[in-house]
């Protein structure tokens, strides 16, 4: 691998006070199989990599990229990033500064300790997978396997005397199952997985996964013969796995300084009650309860020290998250939130582990004490809104009714008013789950840890 | 302009490594890719940014059996690696006859668009952009937008004597922006597309300029009371979102998968007579367009729906093989909607009491083709009139009862440099608010 540090100095000595850079060299490898009714679809690996720097001069910045990796790339990118900030600079003034950051050292290797084994594992694994679901449940329509992994290595080198070298890999099974109804086919997907390489989480026996195999095909069948919520406001019990995508999305986007700067309803709360005194929510850097979590940071790619945020503390709204750029706008201090997809892509403001803290009640007497409403467990996709207004897709879940789980629902959406649906929060469970395989869309992809306990809250729930 | 000789040579000496390592058949991608982009944060022009990366993808074949790579490095030691990989992936995977490589084809270079960026113009373009927004539309504040410009160079070369290039270029504008007075906010809203030359000004590009003044009205948003079912014009962004699903049950997964809605439909009708659906790849129309499919064929023109009529599916060589169907003239990568005949004002004035869906924000749709989502950016109609821009309110319907349920398509169209798009309006669709 590229060893950048000896551009350290080299790179002190050539940035002017009042200018700042950073070269980045980084690697991300995926491995994707699927197999769709036992068909292999996708068969591959990829590897993307490359050099780029940034260079930030009289208020602009300047990026530059290469997929050739060389000490003298290295150098070409900066001298490139250094002119297209000038090309700007020379044609119009502009305001803005950088908050300052102190030397900062970190090398957090997350690889795995076990040897990395032939493909070959992997597509025998999904192949076994696949051919066990298809024993077990005949009567399915359809059925599909994937097995995928990303691993993300940098390192990074600022002019701040700053240094980082990081490895983050994750990795995930999904299994999705497809089953005729009288409303048409019902599909019903589930993953497992997390940090860690391959090799990691899934040197298994296949039938190892008979159980967890048992319950996504129970689920399906009961979502085919489940019903469509019927559309309204209500209240309703968001399963742990959907708190974490309500936290990201609902909360976590309009705390985003840029979407701040963009006009976001955050903007304006900043020290305000937005939530019920239930709630707490934080974005976590790399740990919590002394554990490591989904995707870890402990310094973003602008060479700042990752800290946990947070922002909302027992119902008011505390902080924003941050770059260097937007700290120095709102004279906040730096979080460490800017991170890049690839090697080509500059950093952006992005959540990193983003949770509601775990309350005091139980999840069964949360479900008893809806007369009228929803159990919802699954999330799919998520869009959040300046306004506060949110979406997100449920893929699972049941009716409630006298306080007892009834029948099974269809995939649904719900929606709702940020600041108004935390208001509405009257109860939080005592458990905790981070939801591990989620993606971030913001011009890139970005791989976000999502957690949470199951809440109790008033959403509108879309349906017939 | 001609290809690059050096991206030529390199796939020449790839594609005589994946011959000399003996695999039955194999195929490589040489890309390179060049993008220039300026970007605007908080209303500003901020960043410049540019990057270039060349990969290669390669497709190895034995005994029936597929594996694949992509690399962006063109070393020696690299590419042993990823050939020690095809091989490893090769002999692990099951047998599966329906994956052929295209052989040659009766086009051997195809191109369009300008070469070079010219950044002085880029510069006074999104300058003037945001200039513009201020003076035009001061309620509107910019969120993180940008203009690009980018040049690709493909050759593609395979041992069935496929052997074919691209140059590509032009430049492509996104602007992403809300309404915004004193401590009220309307939802976000964003448009741009593709456009060949920077001959005009970035807020006339898609529907940036329609968009942004609805912003600004979408400013005063108020919950809507109650729930009805009833006619719903949806704008050709929203309605694109919504035909982009419904086409997935065109496309490989779904077919092969069995799980397609429209799998037995071919020759029938499963939209409203009104709709009419084209792919028209290399057309001029389009600033943007689809070359050669994903495959390696060129691609030709095709027609999806005549009049509400299914007349093709979407599935590549693969998907037909897999399905005993046949494969698309197309990826469907440059679509078009025929315009209709009313104009988007008289389908206003021709509803009471109904939904102007100008964004919608929902799950992706259930295999059944139910949808449920937030109608963002939305207007309430009222007697002929947008009476109130709308906030929480949710709209739920079923996709192929959308495609049936169009009662009108006007004769404005969107087009983004790679997609032409009408508004339609819909007898009907669920509209729940607080």
């Amino acid at each position: 691998m590229l060893d950048l540090r000896s551009l350290k100095s080299e790179i002190a000595s050539t940035s002017p006070s009042g200018t700042s850079c950073e070269v980045r060299f980084q690697e991300n490898k995926n491995i994707r199989i699927s197999m769709l009714n036992g068909q292999l679809m996708v068969n591959s690996q990829d590897v993307s990599r490359g050099v780029s720097a940034r260079a930030f001069t009289g208020g602009y910045w300047g990026f530059s990229s290469q997929s050739v990796t060389s000490l003298e790339t290295a150098r070409k990118a900066l001298r490139d990033a250094r002119r297209n900030a000038s090309f700007l600079q020379q044609r119009a003034p502009r305001n803005g500064g950088l908050i300052g950051v102190s030397q900062t050292s970190s090398d957090k290797l997350y690889a795995s300790r076990v040897n990395p084994v032939p493909s070959s594992v992997w597509i025998e694994l999904v192949k076994s997978v696949d051919a066990l679901i298809a024993k077990r449940y005949p009567d399915l329509k359809a059925r599909s396997v994937s097995l995928m992994s990303l691993h993300m290595k940098k390192q990074l080198v600022t002019s701040s005397d700053g240094f980082l070298s990081s490895m983050v890999p994750r990795s995930h099974l999904f299994v999705a199952m497809t089953k005729d109804s009288p409303h048409g086919p019902i599909q019903h997907r589930e993953i497992r997985g997390g940090l860690g390489e391959l090799q990691d989480l899934f040197l298994i026996r296949p039938d190892s996964l008979e159980g967890w195999l048992d319950e996504i095909y129970a689920r399906t069948s009961r979502k085919a013969e489940g019903v469509l919520p019927e559309a309204g406001v209500y209240d309703v019990i968001l399963d742990s796995d959907l708190a974490g995508v309500l936290a990201h999305e609902a909360v976590g986007h309009t705390a985003e300084a840029d979407l701040v700067l963009g006009g976001s309803v955050a903007g304006d709360n900043l020290g305000n009650v937005v939530a019920s005194p239930l709630v707490s929510l934080v974005d976590f850097a790399h740990t919590y309860r002394g554990t490591v979590c989904p995707q870890p940071v402990h310094v973003d790619d602008e060479g700042v020290p990752a800290t946990d945020t947070v922002i909302i503390d027992k119902g008011v709204l505390k902080t924003f998250m941050h770059n260097r750029e937007t700290a120095a706008h709102f004279k906040h201090k730096a979080t460490g939130h800017a991170r890049a997809f690839t090697f080509a892509d500059e950093p952006l403001i992005r959540m990193r582990n983003t949770a509601i803290l775990p309350g005091k009640s139980k999840l069964e007497e949360m479900i008893a004490s809806i007369d009228n409403g929803y159990y919802l467990m699954k999330a799919g996709n998520g869009q959040a809104d300046t306004t506060g207004e949110f979406m997100f897709a449920t893929g699972t879940g049941y009716e409630i009714k006298n306080g007892k789980l009834g029948r099974a629902l269809r995939d649904s959406t719900i929606s709702g008013v940020a600041f108004d649906m935390l208001r509405s929060v009257s109860m939080i469970s005592d458990e905790f789950t981070w939801e591990s395989a989620g993606y971030c869309g913001k011009k890139q992809p970005m791989p976000v840890g999502m957690g949470g306990p199951s809440i109790k809250a008033r959403v509108h729930v879309g349906g017939r | 302009m001609a290809e690059s000789t050096a991206l030529r040579e390199l796939a020449d000496r790839v594609l005589a490594k994946g011959r000399a390592h003996g695999f039955d058949d194999f195929e490589v991608s040489a890309k390179e890719k060049a993008l220039s982009e300026m970007q605007i944060d908080a209303g500003q022009v901020s960043l410049l940014r540019s990057t270039n990366e060349v990969t290669l993808s390669l497709r190895a074949f034995s005994a029936g059996r597929m594996a694949s790579v992509a690399l962006n490095q063109v070393d020696s030691e690299s590419l042993a690696l990823s050939f020690q990989q095809l091989s490893e992936g090769v002999q692990a995977a099951p047998v599966d006859e329906s994956r052929v490589l295209a052989g040659a084809q009766s086009v051997q270079r195809l191109e369009y668009g300008p070469t070079e960026p010219s950044l002085e113009q880029m510069h006074e373009r999104i300058t003037s952009f945001a200039k513009v927004t201020v003076t035009e539309y001061p309620d509107i504040k910019m969120e993180q937008s940008g203009l690009q410009f980018f040049r690709n160079e493909m050759v593609r070369l395979n041992t069935k004597g496929l052997s074919i290039s691209s140059g590509t270029g032009g430049y492509s504008f996104f602007g992403m922006f809300s309404g915004k007075r004193n401590r009220r906010t309307s939802s976000f809203n964003y448009s741009g597309g593709h456009v060949s030359s920077l001959d005009r000004e970035l807020i006339d590009i898609g529907a940036v300029r329609r968009l942004m003044a609805s912003s600004v009205r979408e400013i005063d948003h108020k919950p809507l009371e109650g729930k009805f079912v009833g006619p719903v014009i949806l704008s050709p962004e929203c309605f694109m979102d919504l035909v982009n699903s419904w086409l997935s049950h065109l496309r490989d997964g779904t077919m092969i998968a069995g799980t397609s809605r429209l799998r037995d439909k071919l020759g029938q009708k499963v939209a409203s007579p009104l709709l009419h659906l084209s792919v028209r790849p290399a057309d001029a129309l389009f600033a943007a367009r689809e070359l050669y499919t994903s495959e390696g064929y060129v691609s030709a023109p095709s027609s999806i729906l005549e009049s509400g009529v299914l007349k093709g599916f979407m599935l590549s060589d693969y998907g037909a093989r897999r399905t005993a169907l046949s494969r698309a003239a197309n990826d469907g990568g440059n679509l078009v909607f025929e315009r209709g005949l009313s104009s988007v004002n008289e389908m206003i004035d021709d509803t009471k009491h109904g939904l102007f869906l100008q964004r919608f924000s929902g799950g992706y749709p259930a295999a059944n083709g139910d949808f449920s989502g937030v109608a963002k950016n939305s207007y309430l109609i009222v007697n002929g009139e947008l009476a109130q821009p709308l906030s929480e309110v949710m709209v739920s319907g079923n996709l192929f009862d959308l495609m049936n349920d169009v009662v009108s398509v006007s004769h404005e169209a969107v087009n983004d440099g790679t997609t032409e798009v009408p508004f339609v309006r819909v007898a009907k669709l669920t509209v729940t608010g607080k």
